[in-house]
């Protein structure tokens, strides 16, 4: 098999797709641990519809962020992925339509250099660091909050892009809700929830189950070296997705200052894994359940806040047909069912300490242990541990925001310092919005457990892989006023060390630290409340990601970084109608690590109404890709979906 | 008269002969079940063809013969079509123990005769080889066993011996073409590295001897390289720097030696000079949606390529800078494209590596562009 060597591409496709499969399924509902300690109820609720402020994130107050306020897409059908692709800073990679795995970029940095946080519990698994978005709850988020930026000191290992922070629902009131929605490719989802309680405490339950055919049909040309190539029209197969998420929550005040809180996560579903448009695999299908149970207490004494949390994390994933080129039938003797199982348990101690009126210190100790056991990795587990002070500063009109941690994990340990600052230099007057920002930061990522131990088929695992390490520096202004909010900043980061798959003769491809990368970019945000109801929201992304690899990729642009990126938006919302129309442009971007290749540029159009007919009820049509593009591909060839229409009924009581 | 007949025949030659053969068939199946000699028949392996050589009016293919898992599911084979009309001959390559040549991959004619690199198995140390096929008897006639770090990608007979380019490193070893020993008469090994820069991996993918001269691929995790060396010795007499992760080489007709590049989707040219020299020039990036080329071949006046990421196919005339691609056919979704035989200008036979069986492409299935 001579030139199986060169079969590597398809070798790294099987990988990621084994690796976004391989994401933990999704749970996880807790409190976060930073947010109540330092301040009693210090909940970053946002002003406006979306923010870009330094009340976004607790932990992160000053770094550049994004907020998405879930309500503010009630009535639409929206994926985490989806409502993350308002944000600038992000690029997301989908392998496929609807309910198929997709995965977040934050300023150019791989998917598992990015945290993902659900209300402040990490969801990287131990066996592999990228979040699958699609194995996330839409409809029970209250809100997502996106810090970008190497945020190490502030979040933990693995804040090398950023933070996205996804906050719960919680219970405000003895209320309830339901969304049912229909479209195309029998796709349809079912939420609701009910929140209950009393003075003493309060809880919510919620559900959301997701179901698609994703049977849609693409176009691809038959000879892309001729001009004018005819254009082959298929339909999707094995595309199918199930999914059922479930949420609880539950708070009781225990004393005047003090409550417990609990939460609980789960999901499960399956999904057929229908491979790249070249090579459909038909016969490949995924199957994963998982969930999170946290507790925490938290009060106050003595002017000092702290709180204590205790999470666990249970996640498995089976795969079935699956194979390094192909599919297979399961059952056969050649085609074994893979299974994983991870799991991960840690418990932290936070404390804020006022200084003086103006300053605050925070300072948690975390420990936990994560582990990983399957078919075709084995059993393996390494604990963990972190120390980290992080400060608050104010000095009249500018706050400084240093931040250390002191991390170990396994074998890997760093120290990620950190340090924001945000200084508005008028207090009144028509500068007064004006509030000028920078920040800096070093952290690492340790290798996964999956890059570590992941024995299976052609990738190999490399025992001996270090950790990567990146830094960066940003500075932005922004504008903020009542009506008019608008961002403008500027980043760049240098990564080393960073764990690439490389060839490993004959034909197996096995991690190594021996990458590199200098990412810049600048990322733009307004906001605007117009006359009418109207909101008006636009985000800009530029992204210069090259590598710094020495030898022939070397000055290249990273693939799959789109240099430019425009979301735009006009919502409108009142009490009778709704409706909105949105654009979502991304340049062509590299395929190939070598400048040769590119996936083409794409425009998507959207666009909803809705109307109330009673008085709890709404009921909205949706269409997306109004242009009808069925050419559109995503991450190694695989297609993307066409015109979907889809009908949406909600109600709140 | 016999100048005639001799100018005529030339003539026709030049033509391409292509009104003289038949077209081949649009599919060929390939052997498979009980025709493959599983080692366990519960748990067979597939056809899997990669490289193609032709003797005579026969197309040889070399069948993988892998299961799902990609794990040897028997003997390696080499089976002989006609194009036109099918399956001929499936030869056995894994001698007594079904297990001296495992995955094959490389196969050239020389002659009447052909030689097969056997990768082997690469979950085992089992059934690394090259084999020597006779055409005429349609049987293996030599096979030399390779030590387990000697796994060979690429294969090319020279006059007294068969050259192999390991897939551990960038090494040639060969094989003495008379006693078929990997030793010569003083009892010493010939192992040639190839110079080229790497960090972590180097291999050879393919090789070919074209008269007094060897050339050898290097693919790394930081080069491309063509090495010109001597067919006798392997002494190196120049190089030059390709495109990322080449494939395959053929030579063009108009001599010179065509590379592909999957990496980074190119297609080079190489041009020997005098005093062993050679240079390299980038000849064609091919369209963004053209993805992980293979193969590469010569029909009398043009280069064809494989491209199986794409499963597509491209003729193109390299007597133009920069080339230019003047069809192209598609050889069906989920097809992978390895190899490419030309029977003619117009016409082909492509291995489909995962689809187990071997595509006929005619003027018609080539989509022309527009001049």
């Amino acid at each position: 098999m001579p030139r199986a060597l060169s079969a590597t591409r398809r070798c790294l496709e099987f990988l990621v797709a084994l690796l976004l499969a391989s994401a933990p399924a999704r749970g996880g509902e807790a409190v976060p641990t930073g947010n109540a300690t330092a301040e009693p109820r210090p909940q970053a609720e946002p002003v406006d519809v979306l923010v870009t402020g330094s009340r976004a994130s607790v932990r992160a107050p000053a770094a550049e962020a994004t907020v998405v306020q879930a309500d503010e897409f009630a009535g639409e059908v929206r994926s985490v992925a989806e409502l993350l692709s308002t944000a600038p800073g992000v690029s997301l990679h989908s392998l496929g339509g609807p309910g198929q795995a997709t995965t977040l970029s934050l300023r150019g940095a791989t998917a598992d250099e990015s945290l993902v946080l659900l209300d402040g519990i990490p969801l990287h698994g131990p066996g592999g660091g990228a979040v699958d978005l699609e194995t996330l709850p839409a409809a029970l988020l209250d809100r997502i909050v996106i810090s970008r930026g190497v945020l190490g000191a502030q979040f933990g290992a693995g804040a090398l892009g950023g933070v996205v922070e996804l906050v719960p629902r919680k219970p405000k009131a003895r209320s309830g809700g339901a969304q049912l929605s229909v479209g195309s490719y029998w796709t349809g989802q079912l939420s609701g929830d009910v929140e209950f309680g009393d003075a003493s405490g309060s809880g919510l339950a919620g559900i959301q189950l997701d179901t698609t055919e994703g049977n849609f049909s693409y176009a691809q040309p038959r000879t892309p070296e001729i001009a004018g190539s005819e254009t082959d029209l298929a339909t999707r197969q094995n595309a199918y997705a199930r999914r059922g998420s479930l949420l609880l929550r539950w708070a009781q005040q225990i004393a005047a200052d003090s409550e417990v809180d609990f939460v609980l996560q789960g999901t499960a579903g399956w999904r057929g894994l229908p491979g790249p448009s070249s090579f459909p695999t038909l016969q490949s299908r995924a199957l994963d359940q998982g969930g999170v149970l946290g507790a925490r207490i938290r009060g106050e004494a003595d002017g000092i806040a702290w709180s204590g949390r205790v999470w666990g994390r249970v996640d498995r994933l089976e795969l079935r047909g699956v194979q390094i080129f192909g599919d297979c039938t399961d059952g056969d003797p050649s085609c074994p069912r893979s299974v994983e199982r991870s799991t991960a348990t840690q418990a932290e101690v936070e404390i804020g300490v006022p200084i003086g009126s103006a300053h605050l210190l925070r300072v948690t100790g975390a420990g936990g242990e994560e582990s990983i056991a399957g078919s075709p990795t084995g059993s393996h587990r390494r604990g963990s541990g972190s120390l980290a002070a992080i400060g608050d500063l104010r000095f009249g009109r500018a706050s400084v925001h240093p931040a250390v941690r002191a991390e170990i994990v396994g074998s890997q340990a760093a120290v990620s310092p950190g340090i924001a600052a945000s200084w508005s230099p008028f207090a009144k007057g028509t500068l007064a919005p004006l509030e000028l920002r920078t920040g800096a930061g070093l952290s690492f990522r340790p290798p996964t457990l999956s890059e570590l131990y992941l024995d299976q088929g052609g990738i190999l695992p490399n025992p001996d892989l270090q950790s990567e390490h990146a830094w960066s520096v940003d500075a932005g202004v922004r504008w903020r006023a009542r009506a008019f909010t608008v961002s403008v900043g500027a980043f760049w980061s240098r990564y080393r060390d960073l764990i690439s798959y490389e060839l490993f003769p004959p034909v197996r491809v096995k991690p190594f630290n021996v990458a590199a990368a200098r990412i810049a970019g600048v990322e733009v945000q307004v906001v605007a409340r117009l006359p009418y109801a109207l909101t008006a929201l636009a985000s800009y992304s530029y992204l210069d990601a090259v590598n710094l690899r020495p030898g022939i990729e070397g000055g290249h642009h990273l693939s799959y970084r789109p240099p430019h990126r425009l979301f735009a938006r006009l919502a409108h919302r009142a009490d009778r109608i709704e409706g909105y129309f949105e654009a979502n442009a991304t340049s062509s971007m590299p395929r190939n690590n070598f400048d040769t290749a590119y996936l083409p540029a794409q425009l998507t159009l959207n666009a909803g109404v809705g109307a109330r007919v009673t008085e709890a009820l709404w009921l909205d049509v949706e269409a997306k890709n109004l242009l009808d593009d069925r050419t559109q591909q995503d991450l190694f060839q695989y297609p993307l979906p066409g015109f979907t229409l889809a009908a949406v009924a909600r109600a709140r009581f | 008269m016999r100048r005639i007949l001799l100018l005529s025949c030339t003539l026709l030659a030049a033509c391409g002969g292509s009104q003289q053969t038949a077209p081949p068939l649009s599919k060929i199946p390939l052997p498979k079940g009980t025709a493959l000699k599983p080692y366990d028949p519960a748990n067979p392996g597939t056809a899997h063809p990669y490289n193609m050589a032709a003797v005579g009016t026969k197309v040889y293919v070399v069948l993988g013969n892998l299961r799902a898992d990609y794990g040897v599911g028997g003997p390696g084979m080499l089976t002989s079509i006609v194009p036109s009309e099918g399956v001929k001959d499936v030869i056995d390559l894994g001698g007594s123990d079904g297990k001296e040549c495992q995955n094959p991959g490389a196969v050239r004619a020389d002659g009447t005769k052909l030689y097969v690199a056997c990768a082997g198995d690469f979950s085992g140390t089992t059934g690394r080889a090259v084999v020597e096929v006779d055409s005429t008897t349609a049987a293996a006639t030599h096979t030399r066993t390779l030590s387990a770090d000697q796994a060979p990608s690429g294969v090319a007979p020279a006059p007294d011996k068969i050259w192999l380019g390991l897939s551990g490193g960038p090494v040639l070893i060969s094989v003495d073409r008379s006693t078929f020993a990997l030793t010569n008469a003083a009892g010493t090994q010939t192992v040639i590295t190839l110079d080229c820069p790497h960090t972590i991996y180097a291999y050879v993918p393919d090789l070919l001897v074209v008269g007094s001269d060897l050339y050898a691929l290097c693919s790394s995790d930081r080069a491309g390289v063509i090495f010109r060396l001597d067919a006798s010795t392997g002494q190196p007499k120049g190089h030059a720097t390709v495109g990322a992760t080449p494939t395959a080489l053929a030579q063009t007709p108009d001599g010179r030696i065509a590379v592909v590049c999957s990496a980074d989707n190119t297609l080079w040219i190489a041009t020997p000079g005098s005093g062993g020299t050679i240079t390299a020039q980038l000849a064609h990036t091919y369209a963004s949606g053209t993805s992980t080329l293979q193969g590469v071949r010569s029909s009398a006046r043009y280069v064809f390529t494989t491209a199986s990421g794409s499963n597509t196919v491209q003729k193109i005339d390299v007597s133009v800078s920069p080339a230019k691609v003047v069809a192209e056919a598609n050889t069906g979704t989920g097809s992978a494209p390895w190899d490419v035989l030309p029977l003619s200008d117009d016409a082909a036979v492509v291995s489909d590596s995962l689809s187990d069986d071997l595509t006929g492409l005619t003027a018609v299935d080539f989509k022309a562009a527009s001049q």
